[in-house]
């Protein structure tokens, strides 16, 4: 059995592997304590199972907490997780959008799941999911419940602002202004997307566009995407989060075997 | 990421080089008339020299601080004043200098100028920035304009241009300091520019060898030959000594890294990370190595001058080099050096302070990937102000480049 660990900025994801099938996996926010979460990630897709620590023969850990660990002694990037995981489910996928808490990435893959290029978000927040969570809180909201505003809106109302602390105040400011919530939480989805798609182009837009992360949830993100992108595929049969953690399992059976 | 660090043999000539930095700041504080100058390819420096004008480089001064960690402080408190962090970070790290140096400034400071000599060779920004410090000083300022040069090849008349205004300098700087610039100064001046610029290109062509025998660090402490000791005995002798060494190295097959262990060779574009010079450490590490830069391979160095003629070659240097040149002869450049030193992977910076350098790092990897399919990195930074740099993301960046190489 083989086990990868993703444990990102806002998330940690755990997923355990036989055969190329999963056995099991467990998704929990990181918090502050990445050795933490990565345990507990681990041990609860182990209890679900019935398993223990023993029956794993190789972990890989990968996401920006993949040294501040103890689960697992090898570490891998999310963006060759990412691009392995996809590959495996997506064969047809070509350009991968992984849109997590911290960081936005943009990836060109080719037939065989290796990584041609990629880009990321720089070290601004403004386009990552931090950008709609700060903007939530800061209205009272939770994400599903600003996804459905969103979706509601026929209309967009223009965000300017690149800076996400700049547009929360440029939110109050519309609001006051008598703007409808609807396009205004639209336009906040709007002003990501354009600002994901900008990542896209650097790396060249290429079917099939995959769409991952837990960006992929967000169905009002996803309908502006799709707006800027085109047509873009999202991964139905398992959690949009889990891939780097599926690649990161793929890629422990691999190194297992030679 | 977290690693042990490996101690590697450097080159020794790096110690006599920063025994070299060393002393030409305790000469800022003697030696006078004392002139701000830029860190561009310049024929006023050679110019100072033979009228006995000491040098000096906020630039590379601003290299020394980053290195030092110290300017971010000076960023701020240049900002504090109402400098725009939008501005070169060079810039920011000077006037932060300039108000508020601190009690033990890097170096024991860069000393107070008599004149200021400006090139429009280079950045954009100089005019400005010299502009301010000549208001904020009230010292006199020589100024040297020379045209772009957009195309390879240049009209005859940019030449003539060129030759006027390094004629127009000398007469301004002679009636500046009341020094006669003979020709016999200004000729020998040229010479020994010109022998450095020699030893450099001998230099440049040796790191073609594989295992390479100087990494980007390396190259980049002897630039401080290329730019400050241009026109000056010490600076010969002490390039002398880089280049004698490197060739001994070659010879004995001694590179940063061994044969073995050097399995990527990596052009890097855009100005190094001062203040993390140790990410090369890291590279080497995982047996990167980079043995050639469009900063320092295109920059300084470029020209030969003919001591015969000394006004024609110095004009000639003003307008050489890749600041002075399109993006599309820069790409060209670097395509013909990737094939000749082996470059099987680039990094570049997307560097905040320095747009003339990262105006075409979209083209260009672009245009590398598909033409040798190799991979590319951008990171986002900024060579001088480290409050911009975040580790973490810039090492995610660098580790899932390294997966890419393989």
């Amino acid at each position: 059995m083989f086990a990868g660990v993703d444990i990102g900025s806002a998330s940690t994801k755990a997923v355990l592997m036989r055969d190329s099938r999963i056995l099991s996996y467990y998704i929990l926010g990181s918090g502050s304590d990445f050795r933490k979460s990565s345990q507990e990630a681990l041990s609860e897709a182990l209890n679900r199972i019935g398993a223990t620590v023993g029956d794993i023969d190789r972990i890989i850990t990968t996401g920006y907490g993949r040294y501040i660990t103890e689960v697992g002694s090898e570490a891998v990037t999310e963006i060759s997780c990412g691009a392995r995981g996809v590959s495996f489910l997506y064969p047809e996928a070509r350009t991968i959008v992984d849109i997590g808490g911290q960081d936005t990435k943009a990836i060109r893959i080719n037939d065989k799941g290796q990584v041609l290029n990629f880009a990321m978000n720089d070290k601004c927040a403004a386009g990552t999911g931090r950008f709609l969570e700060r903007i939530a809180v800061s209205l009272g909201l939770d994400l599903d419940k600003m996804a459905a505003l969103s979706l509601k809106s026929p209309t967009i109302t223009a965000i300017s602002s690149t800076c996400t602390v700049f547009a929360e105040t440029e939110v109050v400011s519309r609001i006051s202004g008598g703007e409808s919530l609807e396009s205004i939480v639209r336009g906040l989805h709007n002003a990501l997307a354009g600002r994901i798609y900008g990542l896209v182009l650097r790396v060249g837009v290429k079917e099939t566009v995959l769409v991952c992360g837990g960006g992929a949830l967000n169905a009002g993100l996803v309908r502006e995407l799709r707006d800027f992108i085109g047509d873009v595929t999202l991964p139905l049969d398992v959690d949009p989060r889990l891939l780097p953690a599926i690649g990161a399992a793929l890629i422990a059976k691999e190194r297992h075997v030679s | 990421m977290a690693e042990k660090k490996q101690r590697r043999e450097r080159p020794a000539f790096n110690a006599e080089i920063a025994a070299s930095i060393g002393k030409h700041y305790k000469d800022l504080q003697t030696n006078k008339p004392m002139a701000y100058a830029l860190m561009a390819p310049d024929p006023l420096i050679e110019i100072a020299y033979a009228a006995g004008i000491q040098p000096a480089f906020p630039e590379n001064y601003a290299c020394i601080c980053a290195a030092r960690h110290a300017s971010g402080g000076y960023c701020e408190s240049a900002e504090a004043y109402d400098y725009s962090p939008d501005i070169c970070s060079y810039c920011r790290n000077h006037f932060g200098y300039i108000y508020a140096p601190g009690e033990k400034p890097p170096m024991g400071g860069i000393g107070e100028p008599d004149l200021f000599l400006l090139p429009t060779v280079a950045c954009t920004h100089y005019f400005k920035w010299w502009d301010a410090l000549h208001e904020i000083f009230g010292k006199p300022l020589i100024f040297l304009n020379t045209p772009r040069a957009m195309e390879k090849e240049m009209p005859s008349y940019y030449l003539d241009y060129a030759m006027k205004e390094v004629e127009q300098a000398i007469a301004d700087i002679e009636k500046v300091t009341g020094t006669k610039i003979t020709n016999e100064k200004l000729s020998e001046a040229v010479r020994l520019s010109d022998e450095v610029t020699d030893y450099w290109q001998k230099i440049l062509e040796l790191n073609k060898t594989v295992p390479a025998p100087m990494n980007l660090s390396d190259l980049s402490n002897i630039l401080f030959i290329l730019i400050v000791l241009v026109g000056t005995q010490e600076g010969v002798d002490l390039i002398k000594k880089c280049y004698e060494e490197t060739k001994q190295r070659v010879a004995e097959g001694k590179g940063i890294l061994s044969k073995e262990e050097e399995k990527h060779r990596i052009l890097w574009i855009d100005i190094p990370l001062w203040y993390r010079l140790g990410m090369l450490g890291y590279l080497e590490n995982h047996g990167c190595v980079i043995p050639i830069s469009d900063y320092t391979q295109y920059i300084w160095g470029t020209t030969r001058m003919d001591a015969s003629k000394p006004v024609e070659g110095l004009a000639r240097k003003a307008l050489g080099g890749e600041l002075n040149t399109s993006v599309d002869d820069q790409i060209d450049k670097m395509l013909k050096d990737i094939e000749e030193f082996h470059v099987d992977g680039v990094i570049a910076l997307s560097n905040r302070s320095c747009r003339i350098l990262s105006v075409g790092i979209p083209d260009a990897t672009r245009i590398i990937r598909e033409k040798f399919g190799i991979p590319t990195l951008v990171l986002d930074g900024d060579h001088t102000d480290e409050r911009i740099f975040s580790e973490a993301e810039v090492m995610n960046r660098i580790d899932s480049f390294l997966e890419m190489l393989g």
